[in-house]
């Protein structure tokens, strides 16, 4: 099966970092066609591509666009979540660092579909290549007259700024982001009002992810219909970067129409390294759910088929362990995460996370009791659902399908008083990974 | 469109892209005159020197004009004046930042705490980030954290005796596909090994 690449087409080739380079390989095809449209054909043609968020959440994109007022008389913003912070995940530093004007020209058509004239890209501050990438790629199209006063000539005008955040994962959740862009503590806002009508500095605003946003300028140029015949259904459609991480022979991004079987992801990572067998993988980084390696072997990797099976697509970074891996080690240092990053204020969160890395390290070192299981499983229930944002359920959900599904190995943990999987000393046979 | 890839040769390309040290910024020159070239260590603040030079205050004051509030450009703000001061931020330089935009010293100390990337204790010339999270523990970060440990002399979050060099364990750096991983001062080191550590420490003045 061949699928040309659509969202990584520029990959290998650097030119295309600068706006020249980018249109000679097709580029601003999108945004000029947008700038002939009225706005809300353009919010109409997503609509009709499916296209839904890349970042987690998976929502329809032309429909929150829609949601825009445009009667309020105020400022309305973009905000790009370049945030990228969930475990696992490197898939729009990839597109930043190698593509930046196709995310300035999805900023673009958002923009002007939405009547925004003002986008701040809010990326994470440890992405320092990716921002100064961005940066020159800004500067590039504001001398080129894509950004500025008018906007390839059509009198649209359009600011857009990098805005750096300084290591927080709290804010890539979109109103803890909005906090942040504020200067304020990354804290996520109670809602509704939610940020479409209410966002950045008290005006109607977009958030979106950057693979979103790096869709949009195809579905312009190649039409929404074109966009909707790529994926498994009607609700998972177009192209999807996976990023492939853990133990397979090659971890990267790969491109493929969403919906492309486990099975077929792994074989294009070259399989499990060290001619090891798969236990177990997270299909959507560290908020996902596990699954059993042999049960979902070749599952459809889209939005519903991987909620069907009791855990979700997210951000599409698949995290892949082999035989070896144990279970209650990994989920323990994912707990250790969330405990970490929950920003502290919503009480379910903030204490239900801390017990969690708790009870899991004391089980992993040998020092777990009978009854830690259950414990753990109670704690599960009075986090889900119960806080502000939805990190108290992404906490939940790799601990979770750990008591469910890998119950024998905690009781395993607590009977032999030690971790039956030893330590996997990658490096100790003085074998490079 | 004409450059059509089998998926074996996309695979592939994708792979041959695994971003080399440095990242891909540098063959573009995107670096090159940068206030803050990728690897470079950061200059110490002389104590006796104001913390807001003129060329931060005239960099302050153009980041104001990109905000409808003022209060939006305290996080890029801290970024400089942390810079200054050699990575980390003492508490006159927490108040100067507050004094000179005007907000609240309690409410500037409030976000400085809030994120990992701030740091109000000293840090080594070199400040060594290891991504431990999942992906990298997977393959061996636990390994990287001990190199560093053995071949630094210190523990986590000390700095050497020489001022040169403290490391960190950190969340997800978002480079798991080349992983482990670690950050030394803003560039990324990948696919490490224990032999590449100790010789990139070596490096490191």
């Amino acid at each position: 099966m061949a699928f040309e690449p659509i969202l990584t087409r520029n990959v290998g080739h650097p030119e295309a970092r600068t706006v020249d380079g980018y249109k000679k390989r097709g580029g601003y095809a999108g945004l000029a066609k947008a700038l002939k449209m009225e706005p809300g054909e353009v919010i109409e043609e997503v609509k009709t591509s499916g296209l839904r968020g890349r970042g987690g959440a998976g929502f329809p994109a032309g429909l929150k666009w829609s949601f825009v007022p445009q009667d309020t008389g105020k400022e309305k913003y973009l905000v790009c979540n370049a945030d990228e912070s969930e475990p696992g995940t490197f898939k729009d530093r990839l597109l930043m660092e190698h593509d930046p004007q196709q995310l300035i020209e999805g900023n673009a058509i958002c923009c002007y579909a939405v009547g925004a004239s003002t986008c701040y890209i809010y990326i994470r501050g440890e992405y320092t290549e990716a921002l100064h990438i961005m940066e020159e790629a800004i500067k590039d199209a504001y001398d080129a007259g894509i950004l500025g006063d008018n906007v390839m000539g059509s009198g649209f005008k359009l600011d857009m700024y990098m805005h750096a955040g300084a290591g927080a994962y709290i804010c890539g959740e979109e109103t803890g982001m909005l906090e942040s862009l504020e200067g304020k503590r990354g804290q996520p806002r109670v809602k509704p009002p939610f940020p479409a009508v209410v966002g950045a500095f008290g005006s109607p605003t977009v958030i979106n992810n950057v693979e979103t946003l790096a869709n949009v300028p195809h579905i312009m140029e190649r039409g929404g219909e074109w966009f909707a015949g790529i994926g498994t259904d009607e609700r998972n459609t177009g192209p999807k970067l996976y990023a492939v991480s853990g133990h397979v022979e090659h971890p990267g991004t790969y491109e493929f129409p969403i919906g492309v079987p486990f099975s077929e992801l792994l074989d294009a990572c070259g399989g499990i390294w060290r001619g090891r067998e798969l236990k177990a993988y997270i299909p959507g980084g560290a908020s996902a759910a596990i699954l059993p390696g042999d049960e979902f072997y070749d599952l459809p990797m889209d939005f519903d088929q991987i909620a069907n099976a009791g855990s979700m697509l997210g951000s599409a970074a698949v995290m892949v362990m082999d035989e070896t891996t144990c279970m209650v080690r990994s989920v323990a240092r994912l707990a250790k995460f969330f405990n970490h990053e929950s920003c502290g204020q919503c009480t379910p969160c903030r204490e239900g996370t801390n017990w969690m890395e708790l009870l899991l390290t004391r089980i992993e070192k040998g020092q777990g009791r009978p009854q830690d299981a259950s414990l753990l499983a109670n704690i599960c229930t009075h986090v889900s659902g119960n806080s502000l944002c939805a990190l108290g359920d992404a906490a939940v959900g790799p601990v979770k399908s750990l008591v469910e599904t890998y119950f024998h190995e905690i009781e395993q943990h607590v009977a032999d008083g030690g971790c039956p999987y030893p330590e996997i000393r990658v490096f100790s046979n003085g074998q490079a990974a | 469109m004409s450059d059509e890839h089998s998926l074996e040769e996309h695979s592939q390309a994708q792979q041959s892209q695994a971003l080399p040290k440095g990242g891909v910024g540098s063959p573009t020159g995107a670096l090159a005159g940068s206030a803050h070239s990728a690897g470079e260590p950061w200059p110490a603040t002389p104590p006796d020197e104001p913390v807001l030079d003129a060329p931060s205050k005239e960099r302050i004051a153009e980041l104001l004009t990109r905000y409808p509030d003022r209060k939006a450009v305290l996080i890029p703000a801290l970024h400089i004046v942390q810079r200054r001061c050699g990575g980390w931020l003492p508490d006159y330089a927490i108040d100067a930042l507050a004094e000179h935009l005007e907000q609240d010293p309690a409410e500037v100390f409030g976000v400085v705490t809030f994120y990992d990337l701030f740091h109000q204790k000293p840090v080594g010339r070199h400040r060594i980030r290891v991504c431990t999270n999942l992906s990298c523990q997977l393959r061996g970060s636990a390994e990287i954290m001990e190199v560093l440990a053995e071949e630094l002399g210190v523990g986590e979050d000390e700095v050497t005796d020489d001022g040169r060099c403290s490391f960190t364990h950190f969340e997800c750096l978002g480079s798991c596909d080349t992983a482990p991983m670690m950050m030394v001062n803003d560039t990324y080191h990948e696919n490490l090994t224990p032999q590449k550590v100790r010789s990139l420490v070596k490096e490191l003045e």
